[in-house]
């Protein structure tokens, strides 16, 4: 739960240019909507079925990425990059700043 | 933390911000343009020469020139700045704003990339040059990522120019059939090298929907190979940028093993905010419900909105940590929420003040603490 609200509040916090907090946004708005995990569990079905078919060791890295960055699924390689980077740095921000808040509050 | 330095920061921000808004204008316009090693230029084209620089509007060159100086200005001023105060503060406020600007994506987290590339502009220009830390990898010449789409690539096509000398003449003859043919723009800011290597292909008057695109000497000059290689330098210059973020990426050669890398990375971190997130859940029951509607649904980065219905009434010391998420309702940066209640948490309590100072961006505080209140204790 405290995942996904910081993740979400992440996501908003960066500015909604970058594909991949729309994309976190998206999927959240979506579960409120529609019923739990719905649209997470599509996307989570859509990779675990790339896998059975290809076995783990053979997807493709750009495709991992695509998994693994939120929004990935219907970008070209270029704007992957680009997504990635930023995903990347956010993501260190958070951690950086969960890791303080943990600190602060477990002594 | 107090006004003082939130101002401080923000401020070279803000100006690099825009700066650099307008860099990345004048850098398309002047990729546009095409400018030019001229006097080169008119040795190779010859007869064609005159057409050429006039097509090319060397005056506005002379503009961008100094545009980009002051706005190379600015940049350093802002990364001093931003190197200065190394902290989080500096990186995260970097964070909300330069997520635009792949610049100061990698530039501003200097406790990531402590070693940040040198930058360096077009060719012929002194203006852009400043050096952060000059990267290892920097050899005489370095990616620009100066805005998304424009990028600079230095002297490693120089070397591939010196190289492929003697196809010299014969590209400029395919380049001239070609002149007539079908262009298209790219964002790329070719250096101009200094040997005359540049090509230009001019457009054709009749054709004003063409634009200027800068074929390289020796390589095919058709516009399918010229779109490929336009995308395959984009690639090339992101995938620089990820290998500076990622820490020790810098020593592995080859595409696929420092997207390995990458993927690594990223599941390393995603890994380290769900265990962080366990954690925290651990240590807090929670008792808060979160409304999320009106905190999805609202304008991003509306400070001191404080459309919470929440019942996040439980103010409970301890409790008021966890609603930090539903209080940080418009694009504020979780840290400074954080901090924010951090401070209500215990009076006194020096926690992470001087990292998480806010951004300009105002703290929503929870209905019980007035946004006056929260902006002073920050």
């Amino acid at each position: 739960m405290i995942k996904l609200a910081s993740d979400i509040s992440l996501a908003s916090a960066v500015t909604p240019k970058k594909a991949w907090s729309r994309a976190i946004l998206e999927r959240f708005q979506l579960h409120l909507k529609h019923g739990r995990a719905l649209k997470r569990v599509t996307v989570l079905n859509k990779k675990k079925k790339q896998e059975v078919c290809r076995g783990v060791e053979s997807i493709s890295r750009p495709d991992k990425l695509r998994g693994l960055v939120p929004g990935g699924e219907r970008m070209d390689y270029c704007t992957l990059l680009e997504e990635t980077a930023d995903y990347i740095k956010c993501l260190e921000t958070q951690v950086k700043a969960m890791a303080d808040i943990v600190k602060s509050l477990c002594p | 933390m107090d006004s003082l330095p939130e101002s401080s920061t923000s401020i070279p921000f803000a100006q690099g911000v825009s700066e650099p808004f307008h860099f990345g204008e004048e850098i398309r316009g002047f990729s546009s343009e095409n400018h030019l090693d001229s006097s080169s230029f008119t040795a190779l084209l010859g007869l064609q020469s005159s057409e050429a620089l006039v097509l090319l509007h060397p005056p506005i060159s002379g503009q961008n020139i100094s545009g980009k100086g002051n706005s190379g200005q600015n940049y350093s001023t802002v990364l001093n700045h931003g190197e200065v105060s190394t902290t989080l503060p500096a990186n995260a406020s970097l964070v909300e704003r330069a997520a635009k600007y792949s610049v100061f994506a990698t530039k501003a987290e200097s406790d990531i990339a402590p070693g940040s590339f040198s930058i360096e502009s077009n060719s012929g220009d002194t203006s852009g040059k400043f050096a952060g830390d000059s990267d290892s990898q920097s050899k005489e010449g370095s990616y620009v990522a100066v805005d998304d789409r424009t990028v600079t690539i230095c002297s490693r096509e120089k070397q591939t120019m010196k190289r492929k000398e003697a196809d010299q003449l014969k590209a400029f003859e395919r380049l001239l059939q070609v002149k007539a043919g079908t262009k298209k723009s790219k964002g790329d800011v070719e250096n101009g090298r200094g040997a005359g290597s540049d090509e230009n292909v001019t457009r054709s008057p009749e054709k004003p929907a063409y634009v200027h695109v800068r074929a390289r000497r020796g390589q095919a000059t058709d516009s399918h190979s010229l779109a490929e290689r336009a995308r395959r330098e984009k690639i090339n210059a992101r995938m620089k940028l990820l290998q500076e973020l990622v820490p020790g990426c810098n020593k592995i050669s080859g595409t696929a093993l420092v997207l390995d890398e990458i993927i690594n990375h990223v599941q390393y971190l995603q890994r380290q905010v769900e265990f962080l997130s366990m954690r925290l859940a651990a240590v807090h029951p929670r008792v808060v419900d979160f409304n999320f509607d009106s905190f999805l649904s609202s304008e991003p980065f509306q400070p001191f909105s404080l459309g919470l219905t929440a019942s996040n009434g439980v103010m409970a010391a301890r409790a008021e940590e966890p609603a930090w998420s539903p209080v940080q309702v418009n694009g504020v940066q979780r840290p400074w929420p954080t901090a924010t209640c951090a401070n209500q948490y215990e009076g006194t309590h020096s926690f992470s003040v001087p990292q998480n100072p806010p951004p300009s961006l105002a703290n929503s505080g929870t209905p019980s603490l007035r946004p006056n209140q929260l902006k002073m204790e920050l």
